[in-house]
């Protein structure tokens, strides 16, 4: 106390700053707003004596479509772990121009699974996965249409959780949660488990709270299908989630999220591997799709304009582009400017205030899990989690300034090279 | 041709005869003898038998000098009876050759209920090729329809119903937008326009390509990517998945003919 009392002003700023673009005080501050809400409504709920609504009493029709590409391998696992979870099911398998076994499998499971009806789609050759999901959807008529990645496994009661928020007709598109499968496997897997908890478990459950939640992973997510036919489907990738969930929130639809339709998916191992992915799926998101292709989030005088979308907008431009840059700008202001404060000292307090910030996001983990025990375990990660989340800002802010200056995200190799040569570069 | 019964001369070759029946059987035991004289389709030979045996159509075979047997259908035109001998002047034809012919041995479809069939019944080749007259052998194999043996088309059609009346739409994969939809939705007028970005004048290859599409099938409406290999019965009009089809052996009869010319070469 007695060093913060000696700061001037300006040095206290720097600071604030720093914890700032470190993004800590927000999901501290609305995390622990939710948590306590939530809270106090399950305290009401015993007070008063009211039973816990009954879990599952909407059934749509379902169509569970799997897009994917040499996903041979993967594929069982998924198929597997969509048997018997719902009634009223369908599947579709697409394709995309694979060199592996994967049709020859989907069509070898189809038959021996003849009480599902599926559909195996193949691709002579590689589309993009934007227009197999277009190509896959049109196969069914289910009112459901539940987009699962190919290396994704469903847990038990997804299908049945995911669909339950579409009792809310103005409920377009549900987000579900994705768990990273191999936690344990290595630091980088923990930190990277952890990060979907509290991105994810509580981070969507407090965007969605507000009615501000911009996406649904492409892991495991459910759209209604009337929906996607007026978007006109899904636009060309990356990002082609958030395109999708973007468009639909311009219909006046809202994103709901689902905390326990959970599915597993295999996280990277590697930190390079990481870091690729991660520039693969940031560079796109804030630059490409808020900023140049959904501009119109901002007009409130356009026909679609929402003030919640208003709010995504800036909650998506300020946190995931202008905190990184700012980050970046404070630290060379800071490398050159020393002041008066041993500047070691100052980051060390800064990482003490970053690791506090996110205890109420742990607290928050630990309130919504169902598998608190391995989630507990995960939390020893924690103290590390300000140095993963530095890393993964500059990552994200080089991701973005090579988008505002290359348009990177046009030359990424998951698109087709002719897909990529005929669409247009927002 | 005017058949007569030659003088008695010195044998050329063996003969065994078959005496058969209108319906095709062979009659009692062969006959054996000696072949005398021929001339064309005109066989003189002198068999060993019993005054009682009547004119009945006959199957020789000649055995030559190499030792290979060559059967001919004969029908008696005249014959003489000596005292433990019968002198036969016989002319190539009757049942017997028709049996020995190409028609008679090879199964042949049936042009009104498209089966194979053969003019004669198993038994009498069972009976023919039990004395080693013919001899069986595969000419192939063929699917036939499970409930009447005939021959049925096979054609890729519906897994359901095993029509093969199908729908199959182009699908139009755009590539900017990656809309994909059934060709009908992007023909504009004397050109292509995507339905959903409105792009206009699009050029195959560069702009869209063609996706696999859905096969619709117009009787039960079932839609499926794959279709199945199935059989329409062009007699009982039964449609089968290929699976159900009977497989059967195509036997035919082999029959080493007779060649006149041959054994008179052989001879001289």
């Amino acid at each position: 106390m007695h060093w913060l009392s000696s700061l001037s002003w300006n040095e206290i700023a720097f600071i604030i700053a720093g914890m700032l673009v470190l993004d800590g005080p927000r999901y501290c501050l609305t995390t622990t707003l939710v948590v306590l809400y939530d809270w106090a409504c399950d305290c009401y709920r015993v007070v008063i004596g009211r039973p816990e609504p009954a879990e599952f009493t909407h059934c749509p029709s379902v169509c569970v479509m799997i897009v994917g590409r040499n996903e041979g391998d993967s594929l069982p696992a998924t198929l597997q772990s969509v048997i018997g979870i719902y009634p009223r099911l369908e599947i579709v398998i697409c394709d995309d121009g694979s060199n592996d076994n994967m049709s020859t499998f989907a069509r070898e499971w189809a038959r021996q699974h003849s009480e599902i009806s599926t559909t195996v789609v193949q691709r002579p050759w590689r589309g993009g996965k934007s227009s197999a999901l277009n190509l896959a959807y049109q196969h069914s008529q289910a009112e459901i249409i539940v987009a699962v990645d190919g290396d994704s496994h469903l847990e038990p009661d997804a299908i049945w959780e995911i669909v339950q928020p579409f009792a809310d007709a103005g409920i377009g598109v549900v987000s579900a949660m994705v768990r990273v499968r191999n936690a344990f496997t290595n630091l980088c897997t923990s930190c990277q488990a952890f990060e979907y908890l509290q991105s994810i478990l509580v981070g969507r459950r407090v965007s969605a709270g507000l009615g501000i939640l911009p996406l649904a992973s492409g892991a495991l997510a459910a759209y209604r299908r009337d929906l996607l036919e007026r978007v006109g489907g899904w636009d060309v990738g990356p990002g082609e989630d958030l395109d999708i969930c973007m468009k639909i929130r311009k219909l006046g639809f809202q994103i709901a999220f689902a905390p326990y339709s959970t599915c597993q998916t295999e996280a990277p191992t590697k930190w390079w591997a990481l870091l690729k992915q991660r520039h693969r799926w940031d560079g796109d998101s804030s630059v490409r799709h808020f900023i140049r292709k959904h501009g119109d989030y901002t007009n409130p005088f356009w026909k679609t304009f929402t003030w919640s979308n208003l709010l995504v907008f800036w909650d998506a431009v300020i946190f995931h582009l202008l905190c990184g840059i700012a980050t970046v700008v404070w630290l060379f202001a800071e490398c050159l400017q020393p002041s008066n404060v041993p500047y070691l000292f100052m980051l060390l307090t800064i990482y003490v205030a970053a690791v506090l910030c996110e205890i109420p996001s742990f607290i928050g983990i630990l309130y919504y899990s169902r598998t608190r025990k391995t989630d507990g375990v995960l939390g020893l990660i924690l103290p590390l989690m300000p140095l993963y989340r530095f890393l993964m800002l500059i990552v994200r802010t080089q991701a973005n300034v090579r988008e505002i200056l290359y348009r990177d995200s046009f030359n990424q190799r998951h698109v087709p090279p002719h897909v990529r040569a005929a669409t247009w570069h927002w | 041709m005017t058949a007569t019964l030659a003088a008695p001369q010195t044998a050329i070759a063996t003969v065994v005869a078959y005496p058969i029946r209108e319906d095709g059987f062979l009659i009692d035991q062969p006959r054996r003898g000696v072949l005398m004289s021929l001339r064309g389709d005109e066989f003189n030979f002198e068999l060993a038998e019993p005054q009682t045996v009547r004119r009945a159509p006959m199957v020789i075979g000649v055995t030559g000098a190499n030792g290979q047997t060559g059967y001919a259908g004969v029908i008696v035109a005249y014959d003489r009876f000596r005292a433990d001998a019968r002198l036969v002047c016989a002319i190539r034809g009757g049942i017997g050759e028709t049996i020995l012919s190409e028609e008679g041995r090879v199964p042949a479809l049936e042009q009104r209920r498209f089966q194979f069939q053969r003019p004669y019944s198993d038994e009498i080749y069972a009976s023919w090729e039990a004395v080693g007259i013919l001899k069986r052998m595969v000419l192939d194999r063929v699917l036939l329809c499970p409930g009447c043996r005939a021959v049925p088309t096979f054609r890729f059609a519906c897994r359901k119903c095993c029509s093969g009346r199908l729908n199959h739409p182009l699908l139009v994969h755009h590539f900017a937008c990656a809309h994909v939809g059934p060709l009908s939705d992007y023909e504009a007028a004397a050109s292509l326009k995507c339905p959903k970005c409105q792009t206009k004048h699009l050029i195959a290859g560069t702009d869209f390509e063609y996706a696999p599409a859905q096969y619709t099938c117009l009787d039960c409406g079932w839609n499926d990517y794959e279709l199945e290999q199935t059989g329409h019965c062009l007699n009982c009009e039964l449609r089968f998945p290929i699976h159900k089809a009977v497989e059967q052996e195509l036997v035919g009869y082999d029959a080493e003919r007779l060649d006149a010319l041959a054994l008179v070469t052989e001879l001289e």
